[in-house]
């Protein structure tokens, strides 16, 4: 310890060997995984982000959405992600590969939202305006949607205008203490509506050899426990027209 | 390097003593605390009101610096790198100074350092509020910012280096080695993480694995290492006996180094399972460090604990003992599965970090602030004040770690009840959340008196100042020794 070079020296060589460890050997392991082609959509997989959906993602980075928000399906054995319904299987590297930054997240203040794209009635193709009208309000203002919610409102995302002529088709249905003051609306800006495209972009569901779908239920005690997920999930999932 | 190359012998006043070593610290001293109490206050009011807006959500919703998402990680990163760092780059060269028995050397490289750091800080903290947060935890700060901090940090530790290489202390003393650690480890993990993502960058979870890397690293080996030497520094000062061994603190010091850089904890997350395997390993490693520390401490103070409750000053110092050895012990635990399983994603994430950030490293770098100011500069914070910020920053860490810790694992239990809707399992911890929030009313409290206690300092220098100066006007060389330096 008497020898200032060697004792740097020392240093240096602790701190780089974690550094190949932990960080080299992955990156060559798994840092330039290729997307898979998967046999139930015939597409590459993860697919890319329209580019509405890709801003989008720059807004969920600059809010800090991940703050409160997790994009992390744990498997079996590590929590109860799956109960919950947050996702039919665990998310693997492979789910993450277009994302950048990947925000996994680290505190759930908030519900998971690694397959946010799927819930309210998912397959449904009529549900597709809901679901954004759905998300739009929820931003606005969530406890119009989820009473009782602490996620905080950005009415800053929205446009507060006069109405003129005939109210916009893109305006906001809220009632009561929320709605906008007479002869007023409250329309998305340009922001509002690719957060909305990026949420509805998070889905990690695609079957994969690594972290294959199980088969939906078929006896009565898992119908029973994927009912009461879907409940669990209810201040975030259900649609309130 | 820069003193032994001078072929001539040393003369005998080329060994400083106490008084001018402390001394040499003058500048660096104001400079860095002042910056840094300012820096306390503005990261703690942002936490502060981060944390209320969890149980008034309604609150401040206009403005988009305001939101939750930007305000906690702008007033954590103002904590970690405007203060801690920044303070804990002072202490640490002052210990560094003492324990070489040594000017501190190139004072004006120090001075550019932090100059360069602060403008990082406050380009970084401006970034992540205006929404150019990168998303990283703990690396939120704009690329450029971190760049600023990296290249302030070389400057900075390089001083200590070369104050460690005059060194007129033949034995070295366990501080200088982790204040050394402490100075090579910003530089390296950071450099390292501005390295990675640089370009494009990796691609998927190797981002998130970097990111980890870094913040395990920064937290244990920079924060943590600071916060370590000034105890191993301040223990036996204030109890008045020898350290209790030497050579446990070597072997601390080369696990610490050697092991907690692995101590990536990542249970359930998309990584390939030998990463996860190889990060507990590197936990259970890193524990030996903990132990070996703890247990030395422990020896050293045995059947003295008294004088650690004696005054708020050795209060202080306890807590940051009693803390880093807690932070180390629970991450031991949370390296189990299951114990993982259900800590994971709740208020014990941020209970953990106030537990090293606030306890091990915040109050450990307040234990021994005063006394450096006081003997750099000639002139004594005012100790009442001292006095009621020792007091209220204690309870204040202890009220915002212990509910958040607690609140935790009741929010875990409730998580891992697939029973209960996922609103309910934030209710139930929610209460803990707003005795956290008034902890941090009593921390932003306590900083305000050292804020308040440091101007009155400056007051005092400047009318020193004015005082020697005027004394210069006055022809009469007697009026000479009314100035306290000349």
């Amino acid at each position: 310890m008497n020898s200032t070079p060697l004792l740097f020296l020392g240093i240096l060589v602790a701190l780089a060997s974690s550094w190949w460890g932990i960080l080299v050997a992955p990156s060559l392991q798994i840092g330039n995984a290729p997307t898979v082609l998967s046999k139930e959509t015939s597409q590459h997989y993860p697919p890319n982000r329209p580019g509405i959906a890709q801003q989008g993602a720059e807004i969920y980075r600059s809010e800090g959405c991940n703050t409160c928000h997790s994009q992390l399906v744990r498997p079996e054995g590590f929590g109860i992600d799956l109960a919950r319904g947050w996702g039919k299987r665990r998310t693997v590297a492979q789910d993450y590969l277009r994302d950048s930054p990947v925000l996994l997240g680290s505190v759930r203040i908030g519900p998971d939202l690694a397959n946010i794209g799927y819930r309210m009635g998912s397959g449904d193709t009529n549900a597709q305006p809901v679901m954004v009208a759905y998300h739009l309000k929820h931003l606005y203002h969530p406890r119009t949607v989820a009473p009782g919610s602490v996620m905080p409102a950005y009415p800053y995302l929205f446009e507060e205008r006069p109405i003129q002529g005939t109210p916009s088709a893109h305006a906001l249905r809220l009632e009561g203490a929320f709605a906008p003051p007479e002869g007023f609306e409250i329309v998305p800006k340009p922001e509002a509506t690719a957060l909305v495209a990026y949420l509805l972009s998070l889905k990690s569901g695609v079957s994969l050899a690594e972290a294959p779908v199980p088969p939906p239920p078929t006896n009565a005690v898992n119908a029973v426990n994927a009912a009461t997920s879907t409940t669990n999930a209810a201040p975030a999932s259900t649609p309130s027209r | 390097m820069i003193s032994t190359a001078t072929p001539s012998p040393p003369r005998p006043e080329a060994i400083p003593g106490i008084a001018e070593v402390d001394a040499s610290f003058r500048p660096v001293a104001l400079f860095f605390f002042a910056k840094a109490a300012v820096w306390l206050v503005a990261g703690s009011l942002f936490l502060l009101l981060a944390s209320v807006k969890l149980h008034a959500p309604a609150m401040m919703t206009g403005a988009a610096w305001l939101t939750y998402g930007r305000l906690a990680p702008a007033g954590w990163d103002a904590l970690v790198y405007g203060f801690a760092g920044q303070a804990g780059f002072a202490v640490g060269l002052w210990l560094l100074a003492r324990a070489s028995m040594q000017r501190l050397q190139s004072p004006l490289l120090v001075l550019a350092g932090g100059v360069l750091w602060n403008l990082g800080v406050l380009a970084g903290t401006v970034g992540i509020l205006a929404g150019y947060s990168t998303g990283r935890e703990l690396l939120e700060m704009p690329a450029g910012a971190l760049a600023c901090l990296v290249v302030a940090a070389g400057l900075i530790g390089s001083a200590g280096w070369i104050t460690f290489a005059a060194r007129t202390e033949s034995q070295t003393y366990p501080s200088a080695w982790f204040v050394l650690l402490s100075l090579i480890s910003f530089v390296w993990f950071g450099s390292v993480a501005l390295m990675m993502y640089s370009g494009e960058g990796p691609r998927g979870v190797v981002q998130v694995l970097v990111q980890r890397w870094y913040a395990n690293g920064i937290l244990t080996l920079w924060l943590g290492g600071t916060a370590v030497a000034a105890i191993f520094h301040w223990l036996p000062q204030v109890l008045n006996r020898p350290l209790a061994s030497r050579s446990l603190a070597l072997i601390a010091f080369w696990s610490l180094t050697f092991f907690a850089p692995w101590a990536v904890t990542a249970h359930g997350d998309p990584f390939p399972r030998w990463i996860v395997s190889l990060g507990i390993a590197g936990q259970f490693m890193a524990s030996i460090a903990v132990l070996a520390i703890a247990f030395n401490w422990w020896k050293t103070a045995e059947g003295a604990f008294n004088t650690l409750l004696a005054s708020p000053a050795a209060r202080l110092l306890g807590l940051a003992a009693f803390a880093y050895v807690a932070s180390g012990v629970l991450d031991f635990f949370m390296a189990f599965q299951n114990i993982a399983s259900w800590t994971r994603f709740t208020w014990i994430h941020q209970g953990l970090d106030w537990l090293l950030v606030g306890g091990a490293v915040i109050a450990g770098l307040f234990a021994i602030i005063p006394e450096i100011i006081s003997r750099s500069t000639g002139q004594a914070l005012s100790p009442g004040l001292i006095r009621l910020h020792a007091t209220l920053t204690l309870t204040g860490i202890l009220l915002i770690a212990l509910p958040l810790l607690v609140g935790g694992g009741i929010q875990g239990s409730r998580l891992a009840d697939p029973s209960l809707a996922f609103m309910d399992t934030l209710r139930a911890s929610m209460h803990l959340v707003r005795l956290s929030s008034l902890g941090l009313v009593v921390f932003l409290l306590a900083q305000l008196v050292f804020a308040f206690a440091l101007f009155g300092l400056f007051r005092a220098l400047a009318m020193e100042c004015v005082t020697t100066v005027k004394s210069w006007s006055v022809p009469a060389s007697k009026n000479r020794t009314a100035g306290v330096r000349s």
